[in-house]
């Protein structure tokens, strides 16, 4: 019995020790060991390791001592108190190479938490598939990426990348619902700069390919960018706040609400008189929404549309705004898929959706066309029709032709529509829509600007205004601006058990 | 009346504000006791802590401290009508930020181009400025909007390629700046 | 005297003083409201409001002469006050209100047109015995021409365009062998933007001192002159701070000052308020620059020191009535301070803010006199000027002036936008302006942002910066948040297990 205490002991002492190197390498290079990010990512003590001495598949890795748990440390913890499940891989440990053990660990770890309907979360910091074992290494890539597939939409997903992850290593992340990057220490990428090097001469570093500030601004793959490890983890923590462990519980809620009770008036001033400035849609937000609960996601990618979680009345909310200030709000290829994948993910775990809209359409242009704007337009649409989770849409001043169907308009399924005084609801706007219709009487007449003048008051006096969607019932009440916050608890609260069945099928088919 | 506010964790109460000139504030703030500041006790007490806001009393003077803005851990911070930047560190994050400092490998020259073609209507800076990241570069006139452009990094405008009343088409160079973190 | 309708047609600051005054005297006041400014603060001061309406293609209803005069008209108003702004210093407008009946309160409108054209006015100055900044007497043809006429200046010259401003086809000359360069790059740069590359010479006056002259004549023929305003602190030609009188005239030069322009004045007949603005250079030597027909912003100062109200003369003298007192009778009571608090970022290049006002305070002091048109809960648009309120002080001298009015701006809080009343701390606190030598470049090369900053305010703000970052990442770190998990609903948990 003794000999066993004795084995325990030494085992304990190397997980020390190898620790104690993992923390000196890692922090020479300004990141955290495996070990330390699972620390600050979950409630103190909690972390419960699952598969600490699995070694690796291959003897000649396997013979080191130092090189048990085969680069990733995966298990079990609390965060805020509810089980969650996660996987860190250990740079210091052969690279953090994905090995046949190593795949082996994390499927593991991903099949326990879609069994216990636990969300997991993956830190990533590997140098890759394992060269030498070969077809194993990309084997045990192709379970993980089935296990995302198994799990998308049933718990919540989450990779955060604290370190290089290429090649076949993106696909997990890429998989999962939400991509958190550390700047200046994480990379995504599919083929390097040595083979870009190599096969087109074409010389880029790291950080310039696929850095944080790549992903989140140019390619949209990552949807959040931290400054150093520690907030990225702790944004993990707060975006998990806004989510159900799985798509069948329920929201967590808020206890105690907080709003700028003070500030609702400034929401009756807020829209300016001059159709063609813009201003922040973030403000409204901010307003309506309870206080310091708005968490954006992708803010630097398709500035136009903003999208994020926030609560009301301390429930979760997704919201999806047009954003007025940035391209005048208009609805555009990137805005078109990064707004169509949250409304998605909303409607897997039953989040409840608000649209807020100022759109004067979507962005004409050659490049638009030739790259697909017919289809991106067209997922997003697909994505509002199809979701079942309750929707109110508020339309704050512009809402013409395609976008205003688009954005969760009456027909398609919007729940609740509301507008606002300022809204201007038509097929397009006044100044081309005068010019067609009254084309004749505008060149038949000795002064066609003021007579151009006239008919756009009289346009949107009659046509554009929101009065006449409320008279045909697709306005379901023009509302007062400061009463925006009241009126939409109230919605929300009478739609919350919302629920549809359709039909059985096995899927749709998204314009991809 | 002083607040209390809630601390887990001794380390975490810790925290280094650096300015936007790189002034470093090293700021303990103990359970029950006046804040420490750069290793000094100041007897600064809390009086109220509302929305976004904190008014304090030290030396007798009442401060009003108002948040205006906060993104991840910068904060702008509005006090007697001035504003001041800070971000706030952990003491890991602090000299991870300063080991990352010295080895960057950004590149020196960022350039600017217009991401949509319209006219330009107004450029606020002339070569030779500093500029924080997030500050309005120029605007362009598209689709009858104005369209603010902000700089991507806190750097030197290194030159102005175009002028106001100009027209310029997609992905036209703008203007160029040197990035100082380099 | 019956009660006269007085239509004031301007908007914020000013037409709630002037309203202030239509009361006093026992008057009428009657406001424009506008579609552009319907919650503003003076729309409550007033006697009656006349809806504007103004359509969204239309000119705000300050800037429409004709429906201003028909409005007026339908109205039945007797008096229209222009204001400052606007249509003030416009001689058609003047010229309408009188066509229709009304009486306009201020000068002649032939007064109001010739003193627009700066040409004329400085004729007209010559032929009194003003002096003026020194140059060519007219259009600059040839470089040779331009040399000789440098020469007899003095060197450092100023080219200008003449057939427009903005300081395009402007170029400053140091040395005569730099004269034929500018002269051709001018005139090509005036060519481009005017159609017309004629150019005029002026002596350059390098960091001039701007110093105006107030006076108030009836028409009857008298004039007074009612001292002088400095007002050198300016940034791109916009006035942020006068004092009354001028630190930087003896006694002795402000009598003769004033007494040249009651001269100027009287000699081309004029009558109502007036400014007559002349520049100062290093050597004390002043020259005439302008005349302003229009009640200017910062007239407080003037009322303060003499203890006249300015618009209630203005509405006298419109009504006809004499000057009830002579030159002598004029008192110069103590020192006057006026600081313009604009919404602006001294931060940030002055750059104009736009917000809500969630709160503003101004202190109570017995010498403090504030004129504001914001409140609590005004949104603050570019629409119009940034200006949100004029603060005046009076004290018995310059020291005691300046120490009251930091004692008020140290005390005064505007909560959610940025304003300049940090910077007018730094500015009465720098020696320049306490020595009274500061001059209309002083903004630009003097002032930086660094002076704002204060030590323990910055404090105060890293102090407040970590607690709030405390109070928000803390919870999230901590194991507890105040986050449940919501009850399920059987409906729900009945269609969900199907």
């Amino acid at each position: 019995m003794i000999m066993f205490f004795d084995k325990l002991h030494e085992r304990k002492q190397l997980l020390e020790e190898k620790e104690k190197i993992a923390i000196q390498k890692q922090h020479l290079k300004g990141k955290f060991s495996a070990r330390e990010r699972l620390q600050i990512l979950f409630d103190e003590g909690t972390f419960f390791e699952i598969g600490a001495f699995v070694e690796p598949a291959q003897a000649e890795f396997s013979s080191k001592q130092s090189n048990f748990g085969d680069g990733v440390i995966t298990g079990r913890g609390l965060i805020h108190g509810k089980s969650v499940f996660a996987f860190a891989q250990d740079f210091t440990v052969l690279g953090g190479s994905l090995g046949e053990a190593h795949g082996m660990k994390i499927a593991r770890i991903q099949e326990m938490a879609l069994q216990l309907g636990a969300p997991i979360i993956g830190l990533i910091d590997s140098g890759g598939a394992r060269i030498q074992e070969g077809i194993r290494s990309l084997a045990a890539y192709a379970r993980i990426f089935r296990n995302n597939v198994r799990s998308s939409g049933i718990i919540p997903q989450i990779s955060v990348i604290m370190g290089p992850a290429a090649g076949g290593a993106v696909y997990s992340p890429v998989l999962t619902d939400f991509i958190f990057m550390v700047n200046k220490t994480s990379y995504m990428f599919l083929t390097g700069p040595d083979v870009i090097k190599e096969v087109l001469n074409e010389e880029i570093t790291m950080e310039e390919l696929g850095g944080g500030h790549i992903h989140t601004t140019k390619s949209g793959v990552a949807h959040f960018l931290y400054d150093d490890e520690e907030h990225a983890l702790l944004g993990v923590r707060k975006l998990l706040s806004y989510l159900p462990p799985n798509n069948f519980e329920p929201l967590p809620i808020s206890k105690t609400v907080e709003y700028y009770e003070n500030r609702q008036e400034f929401l009756d001033k807020i829209i300016p008189d001059d159709p063609n400035k813009g201003y922040d849609v973030k403000d409204i937000i901010n307003i309506i929404m309870d206080k310091d609960s708005f968490f954006e996601i992708q803010p630097n990618y398709a500035p136009n549309l903003v999208i994020g979680f926030a609560r009301l009345n301390g429930k979760p909310i997704g919201i999806v705004a047009n954003q007025p200030k940035v391209l005048a709000g208009v609805l555009d290829i990137k805005a078109s898929h990064k707004g169509a994948r949250f409304v998605r993910f909303c409607d897997a775990f039953n989040i409840p959706l608000l649209i807020l809209e100022d759109v004067p359409g979507f962005l004409p242009g050659v490049d638009q066309e030739y790259n697909g704007i017919i289809r991106e337009g067209g997922k997003l649409l697909y994505a509002f029709c199809e979701a079942s989770v309750p929707k109110v849409t508020v339309i704050l001043r512009k809402s013409y032709g395609g976008a205003y169907i688009v954005m969760s308009s009456k027909n398609t399924g919007g729940d609740f529509n509301f507008a606002w005084p300022t809204a201007e609801i038509a097929v397009m706007g006044p100044e081309g829509a005068v010019k067609i219709v009254h084309k004749k009487e505008l060149a038949s007449v000795e002064n066609p600007e003021q007579l151009k003048a006239q008919l756009i008051e009289k346009y949107k006096r009659e046509i554009a205004t929101p009065f006449k969607g409320e008279a045909l019932g697709l306005i379901d009440e023009v509302i007062i601006p400061s009463e925006t916050r009241r009126v939409l608890i109230t919605a929300f609260e009478i739609l919350q058990n919302k629920q549809i069945s359709l039909p059985k099928r096995k899927h749709g088919n998204i314009p991809l | 009346m002083a607040t209390r506010y809630i601390y887990k964790r001794d380390a975490s109460r810790l925290f280094i504000a650096l300015s936007e000139q790189g002034k470093k504030f090293k700021i303990y703030l103990p359970q029950d006791a006046y804040p420490i500041i750069n290793d000094e006790e100041k007897e600064i007490t809390i009086l109220e802590s509302k929305y976004d806001s904190f008014s304090f009393l030290w030396n007798n003077k009442k401060y009003f401290a108002q948040i205006k803005s906060k993104e991840q851990n910068k904060y702008r911070v509005i006090v007697n009508g001035v504003e001041y930047f800070f971000s706030i560190e952990s003491i890991s994050s602090y000299l991870r930020r300063r080991m990352l400092e010295d080895s960057s490998d950004s590149k020196k020259t960022v350039f600017i181009n217009a991401s949509i073609p319209g006219k330009i209507t107004d450029i606020f800076v002339v070569e030779g400025d500093l500029v924080n990241e997030g500050e309005p570069l120029f605007s362009l006139e598209a689709m009858k909007m104005q369209n603010e452009f902000t700089s991507p990094i806190t750097g030197i405008v290194k030159s102005i390629h175009v002028k106001v009343g100009d027209n310029v088409v997609k992905d036209q160079l703008i203007l160029e700046l040197s990035n100082i973190n380099e | 005297m019956e009660a006269k309708r007085i239509l004031i047609a301007n908007r914020g600051e000013i037409a709630l003083r002037i309203i202030r005054t239509v009361k006093k005297l026992g008057h009428i006041a009657v406001v424009f409201r506008s579609n552009r400014d319907k919650d503003a603060l003076y729309l409550e001061a007033a006697d009656e409001i006349i809806d504007a309406n103004e359509g969204l293609q239309d000119k705000v209803i300050f800037l429409d002469a004709e429906k201003i005069i028909e409005l007026a008209k339908t109205h039945q108003i007797d008096m229209i006050h222009p204001g400052y702004g606007f249509l003030s210093e416009n001689p058609d407008f003047a010229r309408k209100c009188i066509e229709a009946g009304l009486i306009f309160i201020g000068p002649h409108p032939d007064h109001i047109y010739k003193m627009g054209i700066k040409t004329i006015a400085k004729e007209l100055a010559e032929k009194v015995g003003l002096p003026l900044v020194p140059g060519s007497e007219d259009v600059v043809k040839t470089v040779d021409q331009a040399k000789k006429i440098a020469r007899k200046i003095g060197y450092p010259i100023l080219l200008k365009a003449a057939g427009g401003g903005g300081g395009r086809g402007m170029r400053v000359v140091e040395k005569a062998d730099h004269l034929e360069r500018y002269f051709n790059a001018a005139t090509q740069e005036a060519l481009n933007a005017f159609g017309n590359g004629d150019l005029f010479i002026e002596k350059y006056i390098e960091n001039p001192k701007h110093i105006e002259v107030q006076i108030l004549g009836d028409q009857h023929g008298n004039v007074v002159h009612l001292w002088e305003r400095e007002c050198s602190l300016q940034r791109k030609h916009q006035k942020l701070l006068e004092e009354a009188p001028s630190p930087s005239l003896t006694d002795r030069k402000r009598s003769s000052l004033g007494k040249l322009a009651v001269k100027f004045a009287k000699a081309i007949g004029y009558y109502s308020t007036g400014t007559i603005e002349f520049i100062m250079d290093k050597k004390k030597n002043l020259y005439f620059m302008e005349m302003n027909t229009r009640l200017q912003v910062e007239h407080p100062v003037t009322e303060e020191i003499t203890g006249l109200d300015l618009v209630e003369w203005q509405i006298r003298v419109a009504l006809g009535e004499k000057l009830p007192f002579k030159q002598k009778e004029i008192p110069l009571n103590g020192w006057a301070i006026e600081c313009r608090i604009n919404a602006e970022d001294p931060q940030n290049r002055f750059s104009p803010e736009t917000g809500f006002i969630e709160n503003i305070r101004f202190p109570y002091h017995p010498q403090l006199r504030i004129e504001s048109g914001v409140s609590k809960g005004t949104y603050v648009t570019t629409n119009f000027d940034s200006m949100l309120a004029k603060l005046i002080i009076h004290e018995k001298d310059r020291k005691k002036a300046i120490e009251s009015m930091l004692k008020v701006l140290e005390e005064t809080k505007i909560f959610g936008i940025k304003t300049l009343v940090p910077f007018f701390k730094v500015v009465l606190t720098h020696h320049d302006f306490i020595k009274g030598t500061y001059t209309t470049s002083w903004v630009e090369k003097v002032f930086n942002t660094d002076m704002l900053i204060s030590q323990d305010d910055e404090i105060i703000a890293a102090l407040a910066s970590s607690i709030a970052y405390a109070m928000e990442y803390l919870p999230i770190a901590g194991e507890k948040i105040d986050i449940q998990q919501d009850n399920i609903n059987f409906w729900v948990l009945n269609k969900r297990l199907r």
